[in-house]
């Protein structure tokens, strides 16, 4: 049984886990898939793949359970059994064990170093290799070969060796990796590397050994070797090129399938021309949180089973087994009678103390600050209250704000007019009032939110659709948030995933905490600051517009931009920002509305969003001019932004608006 | 002087000043405290209490001191986000802070001294060994008393023997006046407590018996080592007691610890809402009236501190005491005292 202390869902990095940790935490998208996740991986294919992937999204993970240690836990520990039947065999290495920092530097040139630590990998790649090969065949790896064999390895070296065996070969490079470790260890010190001798051509191991063993071993003539390179983000420019090199001369049964953060790739360049390598022909490209993102069934299922593993091997709750056994254990907010009951519940205290309702309230100064007779107010306050319906009454002040003249003649008809039209919503239903019942549909959970923060209410999060639609596509997202969650839940008395239900309050609060964690773990290496800034104008800019009198758009959390009008900084801070995934690309795009090009879209991160309490539903979008957007992305023109944002909200805030004319703004 | 708000800032100005009329800064407070309860329970208190737990404790507040009960119950909250608690790890990890710093050092510097300032390990060693024999730890107060309880831990993290430790009753033998010691060749003895609020206790129990047991062998070495002492409970001790200088804390409160005065450190920064003299009212009505003539907890202490084993009575009462333990009035505990029967 978990401890209360052992939160369920406390995260641990893929590359810390064993073997059976792999295996055990795996989790599978739906089978009908393609055969699922490692078939996105392709580990039977030829095709060099990049597999990239935000932190969190599972690519280590993916990477690790297709490896030969993984494979064989999976049957029984028979690495040949595992290869014979899955048709390949993973050999996983990550850029971390490599320290690939030590190979610069040093008062060396960078020559010097591409060559030493191309020498280097080569022999990591293979020495790992030949120890998944080892555990394969046993015995067999320390006996002699046949001559032919011999004389076909000896050829892979420049230089003359004594190699009969492959446990020689093993020992071999073994020695030279230690030998490469103490020279390039102690360059520091010597300045010097001279005492290193490369005895291979790049590629000559990794591609002519998987070769030889498998026209030598008739049980490991089947399968494709896949060198499975994690963390391409740790290697440097000259280090990814060597890389790029073994993708471009990729041959035989073997073949490379490089793992990498959104941002990781730093060059398509190969070493020598510097002739990049090209996607499609070359390589495949593949984004894992894309591909989560865009496949929402399949990613919903797959979080669903995710959480469900995790609290069965806490032992919780053996109730919670599915989805709908999951989506159970957490409140959801009640959206009954059109939202009427919580909105009820909202205003209590207003209604308890005999004050008037914020909203109401809001409207009254807005009214007084356009000089409308009080008279005429109070008439019209007669007519748009719903004492019993908060909402439909939040409502009317909406359309009335957004339909009026400004004209104290038309206020009291307008008035009439909407409170007829809530009244036939709630007697005769939606079919009766299709406009009132469009307005609800598209501005209901903005005007909820406005509510909300008129009664200075945190905006509630509740329901596994939301922390699902919040974690945008990333795993490890939902994980943080979920361990957040149990956390406000254990504090709050409750008994979550262990036969109580999460309130909501403890849901929005752990979510909150999820996104400032979020927030504050996704940090760039260069351009933290102006990232960071950048978003919180964009967030403010998309909250002034939630929360103004009559928002252009409803659940507004998407913009378009002509990426070619933007300043150079402004694109490299957009850029750093997608990559890092506070910003996610609509790869469609979106037509600008003066001419027939396509601007590049983008969505705020559902995950920051609850951090300005703005919309994480992408629905409304809107068009950002360059001179707004360079304000928001570079920080060299941002000394504008506020009146632009201004600007930008006029008409959608009360009284000035009613100072324009009111045929721009749409009849609803 | 002209501020000039940088872009950002003026948007931020901006979008949160916009038609929210009023700002319930009582309510943030009482959200960011609550907050930090949460965080303070979950990673230092050893999740000793929760939000029911809380909740609970706020109901005590009423308004029975003349304010709004929302204002008393914000105030309390804020006493309570800052109370100080060391969990068994933190206790642990002071008990060798307490025998390396108070004793161990200061003993190695004594035999180095000695023997000429040597840096010699194998003198120093030596010597080490032989006082050590002649050293024993003794907890203050009976053996049901924390003082006492902290023996345990205290031997495991120093890594000590059994002989090293013996009970207060084996110190004489017989029961004749003069009284014998039992055992004549301890030289040292130290008595280990893990706090010294007033200096009282301390001060009691060293008439009992050290005074004696001084007379008896006037070149015996008698020390009072705590974790914890308010600044004037340790002043007590050294002034009024046979340990004299030979009295030391690991952690030394000064006055700025007493929560009610007006140099406190918790008054220093607060949030908005925070009034000291809210504080001062609720702490010291509701103090009297969970433990009358006691209401900044004994001796007036006015501490927010206490420990996995338990909460020192100088602790505010309006936090620990309940019913139970004393309480003439219906009152739930924060974080209870286990009380000396």
């Amino acid at each position: 049984m978990t401890r209360p202390d052992e939160n369920p869902f406390n995260l641990q990095k893929a590359s810390n886990y064993s073997s059976e940790q792999i295996l055990g935490h795996w989790v599978d998208i739906a089978a009908q898939h393609g055969g699922g996740l490692v078939s996105f991986l392709e580990p039977t294919s030829v095709t060099p793949m990049l597999l990239l992937g935000s932190k969190g999204s599972g690519k280590t993970h993916l990477m690790r359970f297709c490896s030969a240690p993984v494979q064989a836990a999976r049957h029984n520990g028979d690495l040949l059994k595992a290869i014979k039947a899955e048709r390949y065999v993973g050999i996983y290495v990550p850029a971390e064990a490599l320290n690939t920092y030590k190979f610069s530097g040093k008062g060396l040139d960078a020559e010097a170093w591409s060559t030493v630590f191309s020498m280097y990998f080569e022999t990591w790649l293979t020495t790992n290799l030949l120890t998944a090969v080892q555990e394969a065949i046993g015995q067999r790896f320390d006996e002699p070969q046949s001559q032919p064999f011999v004389t076909q390895l000896r050829a892979l070296f420049d230089t003359n060796t004594t190699i009969n065996t492959l446990s020689d070969l093993l020992k071999i490079l073994v020695d030279l990796r230690k030998k490469i470790d103490f020279v390039v260890n102690n360059s520091a010190i010597t300045r010097n590397i001279s005492g290193l001798v490369v005895p291979f051509s790049t590629g000559s191991l990794i591609f002519g050994i998987p070769d030889l063993i498998a026209e030598t071993f008739a049980d490991l003539n089947n399968p494709l070797f896949v060198y499975l390179v994690d963390e391409l983000e740790n290697f440097t420019d000259e280090q990814q090129k060597f890389i790029n090199t073994l993708i471009r001369y990729r041959k035989g049964r073997a073949t490379i399938k490089v793992g990498a953060r959104l941002y990781g790739v730093k060059t398509f360049a190969t070493l020598g021309s510097g002739e990049p390598i090209k996607e499609g022909s070359e390589f495949t490209k593949v984004e894992l949180d894309r591909f989560l993102r865009d496949h929402s069934a399949e990613y919903r299922s797959f979080t669903v089973k995710l959480a469900v593993r995790r609290l069965k091997e806490a032992r919780l709750s053996p109730a919670i087994c599915d989805e709908a056994s999951l989506a159970a254990a957490f409140e959801e907010l009640d959206t009954s009678d059109s939202w009427g009951n919580i909105t009820r519940a909202l205003m209590k205290s207003y209604d308890d103390a005999g004050k008037e309702r914020p909203h109401l309230r809001k409207l009254r100064r807005k009214l007084s600050e356009h000089n409308i007779s009080s008279v005429t107010l109070e008439k019209l306050f007669m007519a748009i209250r719903v004492p019993d319906h908060p909402f439909l009454e939040k409502t009317n002040t909406f359309l009335f704000v957004r339909r009026w003249s400004g004209k104290e003649v038309d206020a009291l008809p307008l008035a009439a007019e909407i409170a007829q039209e809530a009244h036939t919503f709630r007697v005769s239903g939606r079919k009766e009032a299709k406009d009132y019942s469009q307005v609800l549909d598209h501005f209901s959970s903005d005007l909820l939110a406005q509510m909300y923060r008129e009664a200075r209410q945190h905006l509630p999060y509740a329901g596994l659709d939301a922390l699902i639609e919040i974690s945008q596509g990333i795993p490890r997202n939902l994980l943080g948030m979920l361990a957040h969650v149990y956390r406000r839940a254990l504090f709050a008395g409750e008994q979550p995933f262990a036969g109580g239900k999460i309130s909501i309050a403890s849901q929005t609060d752990g979510i909150i905490e999820g996104a400032k964690s979020f927030w504050s773990e996704a940090q760039p290496d260069i351009g933290a600051s102006e990232v960071r800034e950048s978003l919180e104008g964009l967030a403010l800019l998309f909250r002034s517009i939630r929360y103004s009198d009559a928002p252009s758009e409803c659940d507004l959390c998407t913009f378009s931009i002509n990426f070619d009008k933007l300043t150079e900084r402004s694109k490299a801070v957009l850029r750093i920002a997608e990559n890092w995934s506070h910003v996610i690309r609509i790869p469609a795009g979106a037509k600008n509305k003066n001419n027939r090009s396509i601007d590049a879209k983008y969505q705020f991160a559902p995950m920051l969003a609850p951090l300005w309490e703005i919309s994480h539903h992408r629905r409304g979008l809107i068009e950002l001019q360059s001179e707004l957007a360079n304000a928001i992305f570079d920080p060299d023109a941002r000394d504008g932004l506020l009146k632009l944002v201004q600007s930008r909200i006029a008409v959608m805030n009360a009284p000035r608006m009613w100072q324009h004319s009111n045929d721009q703004i749409t009849f609803l | 002087m002209t501020v000039t708000l940088s872009p950002l800032d003026a948007l931020r100005s901006f979008v949160d000043a916009t038609d929210i009329d009023d700002v319930d800064d009582a309510k943030l407070c009482s959200e960011l405290l609550m907050k930090r309860i949460l965080v303070l329970s979950d990673y230092a208190w050893e999740h000793r209490i929760d939000r029911p737990a809380v909740d609970s404790w706020l109901k005590n507040f009423n308004g029975r001191s003349g304010l709004p009960p929302d204002v008393e119950k914000l105030h309390a909250l804020y006493f309570l986000s800052q109370f100080l608690y060391f969990g068994v790890r933190e206790i642990r990890v002071l008990l060798q802070a307490l025998f390396r710093d108070l004793f161990l050092i200061p003993l190695i510097q004594e035999i180095r001294l000695k023997n000429g300032n040597t840096r010699d390990p194998m003198i120093v060693a030596r010597e080490l060994q032989l006082t050590m024999s002649r050293t024993r730890f003794m907890g203050v107060g009976n053996p049901s008393e924390s003082g006492v309880h902290l023996l345990y831990y205290f031997r495991q993290e120093n890594q000590l023997g059994k002989n090293s430790f013996m009970d207060t009753a084996q110190i004489f033998t017989g029961s004749g006046s003069p009284r014998a010691i039992t055992d004549p060749t301890i030289e040292r003895y130290i008595f280990l407590d893990d706090v010294c609020g007033s200096g009282e206790t301390v001060s009691i129990y060293s008439k009992s018996f050290l005074e004696e047991l001084k007379a008896t062998k006037p070149d015996v070495q008698i020390a009072y080592h705590c974790i914890f002492a308010t600044e004037a409970g340790l002043k007590n001790v050294r002034d009024k007691t046979i340990f004299g200088q030979n009295a030391k804390a690991i952690f030394e409160l000064d006055g700025s610890y007493r929560c009610l005065t007006a140099d406190s450190r918790y008054f220093k920064i607060r949030p908005k809402p925070i009034e000291i003299a809210h504080l001062q009212k609720i702490a010291l009505s509701y103090g009297q009236l969970v433990a009358p003539g006691h209401a900044g907890g004994f001796g007036d202490g006015q501490l927010l501190l206490g420990f996995s084993h338990n909460i020192p009575d100088n602790t505010l009462p309006i936090i620990w005491r309940d019913s139970a333990n004393g309480s003439p009035i219906p009152w739930t505990a924060a974080i209870r005292r286990y009380m000396k029967v």
